[in-house]
């Protein structure tokens, strides 16, 4: 199960400012468009994750800014790659060192569910398992604009979203 | 500056320390050596140090499992980097306890080699300096690389192909 | 270096702006994604499409499938011809699902359907929150169908091809 990581920032479940409509917009519209992206590029899908960074399909202009120096200054968590039963542990902690609100993205199929290694004796099956993701993109690998795509709905995901219940759920409850 | 000697030159001078203690075959051009396991070290030691010879570089170290009638195999590839020949050098083991000793004090290479061998086949190299898991993680159980490991979600997971009340068709 | 010191004051300054100057004219490569949509080949790999009047449910995508992610349904129904005869049965597809998220997009169900019932699309932007939405039943698959471009040409000298003859 995901734990709280470090709170950053004045809002939290118990701030009542938050609940007002146009403070929340304004919230979550800041918060949606400064995501900084800690790239866990595994295998092969980093390789399409670093094609989307660069200028032909930039996520700069979706607010993404890119390659976050660690987990400790990052908002998003793309997990491009297969995640093997020995890294499991080591995301897990990453995961963790990132400070609330966090999102993640699961990029590709073998983050999604295995991919291609669904049958491995050392792959885990998805890296929801470990922690929870908010979009899945699905491909294999995925184009780069397939990722601008998640990325665009996991912004349409923050602007509804309610912050004092993320909070409130702890970012937890793994699907 | 070497010479390369061919698959018959090589063959002739491992016959010539080692007799019956080796099987000689010519796969592709070059010596595929098949020694008992005492003479395992001895020979691959005579490969690296004999000036003619002068395998300096080791490719690699794995294994194979031949199923249960035939037992494991430990295979290594040697190189000579002055020569320009290769030699394969092939070691059968039994399958039950599989036991080796091991040429990392030759070839400081064969330590990781070995290593994965030792976790993917259970096969025990004696005299290894550390003998702990490389790429598996911790916890795991069972030695994946053996023909008898099951792969779990193939097990779990029934087949879409068939309509459901048919019989699954066994191949074996 | 000694000879920047030599030239004159600055020039190091000059020479910096004026690559970020030819950089800001030149004309930028960037696609503009959701409002440009890239221009693919037309055999790209985004998605597989179903088309389930060609479907005669053989199984055999099933069957070739290396990642095990295509579940199919079906069962037969047997009806009497209108001018008398022995009943005929037919095959009815119930559930015909591609898990998106275990999909590798190798193409062997593509290639291994007898009967042209399956097809690329190049769409490639079907991400979801949910895991389980990625499986497409039938339905959605069958509206893949319209994003399916018609085969390239063939090249010069090429055989002609025996498709589309009765």
């Amino acid at each position: 199960m995901a734990q709280r990581g470090p709170d950053v920032g004045v809002i939290t479940e118990k701030t009542p400012i938050a609940k007002i409509k146009p403070v929340r917009f304004l919230l979550n519209w800041g918060r949606r468009y400064s995501l900084w992206v800690f790239n866990f590029g595994l295998a092969c899908c980093s390789i399409e994750f670093i094609a989307a960074s660069t200028a032909k399909n930039d996520f700069i202009r979706l607010g993404v800014i890119p390659f976050a120096h660690g987990p400790r200054q990052a908002d998003l968590l793309v997990v491009a790659g297969t995640l093997t039963d020995k890294m499991a542990p080591v995301i897990k902690r990453l995961y963790d060192q990132m400070p609330d609100p966090k999102y993640v993205i699961s990029f590709g199929s073998c983050s999604n569910c295995g991919g291609p290694y669904w049958d491995s004796y050392s792959v885990t099956k998805g890296v929801d398992q470990i922690i929870p993701v908010d979009v899945f993109v699905p491909g294999c690998p995925p184009r780069p604009e397939a990722l601008l795509h998640g990325i665009i709905r996991l912004q349409e995901k923050i602007r509804d979203e309610d912050i004092q219940e993320k909070f409130r759920s702890g970012t937890t409850a793994v699907s | 500056m070497g010479r390369p000697l061919s698959a018959e030159e090589v063959g002739s001078r491992l016959r010539a320390r080692f007799g019956d203690d080796i099987e000689l075959a010519d796969t592709f051009g070059q010596v595929a050596a098949t020694v008992t396991v005492d003479r395992y070290h001895d020979l691959v030691r005579f490969l690296r140090d004999e000036p003619e010879l002068a395998c300096d570089f080791c490719d690699f170290t794995g294994g194979v499992d031949l199923g249960p009638d035939g037992g494991f195999e430990v295979v290594t590839q040697l190189t000579s980097t002055e020569h320009h020949h290769d030699v394969r050098v092939k070691v059968r083991l039994p399958s039950t306890e599989p036991a080796c000793p091991t040429i990392s004090d030759l070839f400081p290479t064969c330590d990781w080699h070995e290593r994965e061998t030792m976790e993917m086949f259970g096969i025990r190299f004696e005299g290894h300096p550390h003998p702990v898991k490389l790429l598996l993680a911790e916890p795991f159980e069972g030695f994946p690389l053996r023909k008898d490991f099951p792969l779990m979600s193939r097990e779990v997971k029934p087949w879409p192909g068939v309509p459901e009340g048919e019989e699954v068709e066994d191949d074996e | 270096m000694e000879t920047q010191l030599h030239e004159g004051f600055g020039q190091g300054l000059v020479k910096g702006l004026s690559v970020t100057l030819r950089t800001m004219l030149h004309r930028s490569v960037t696609v503009q994604y959701p409002h440009v949509r890239p221009d693919l080949p037309a055999r790209s790999r985004g998605v597989i499409a179903l088309k389930q009047e060609n479907c005669t449910v053989c199984y055999k995508c099933s069957r070739e499938c290396p990642d095990w992610c295509i579940y199919i349904d079906a069962h037969k129904e047997t009806h009497e011809p209108a001018g008398g005869g022995r009943a005929r049965s037919a095959k009815i597809l119930d559930r015909f699902a591609i898990d998106y998220a275990l999909c590798m997009y190798c193409g062997i169900c593509v290639e291994a359907c007898p009967f042209d019932a399956l097809f690329w699309s190049r769409e490639f932007d079907y991400a979801e929150y949910d895991i389980h939405e990625l499986t497409h039943e039938k339905e959605r698959l069958e509206e893949w169908t319209y994003t399916v471009l018609p085969p390239p040409p063939l090249e010069v000298g090429a055989e002609a091809s025996e498709e589309g003859r009765a």
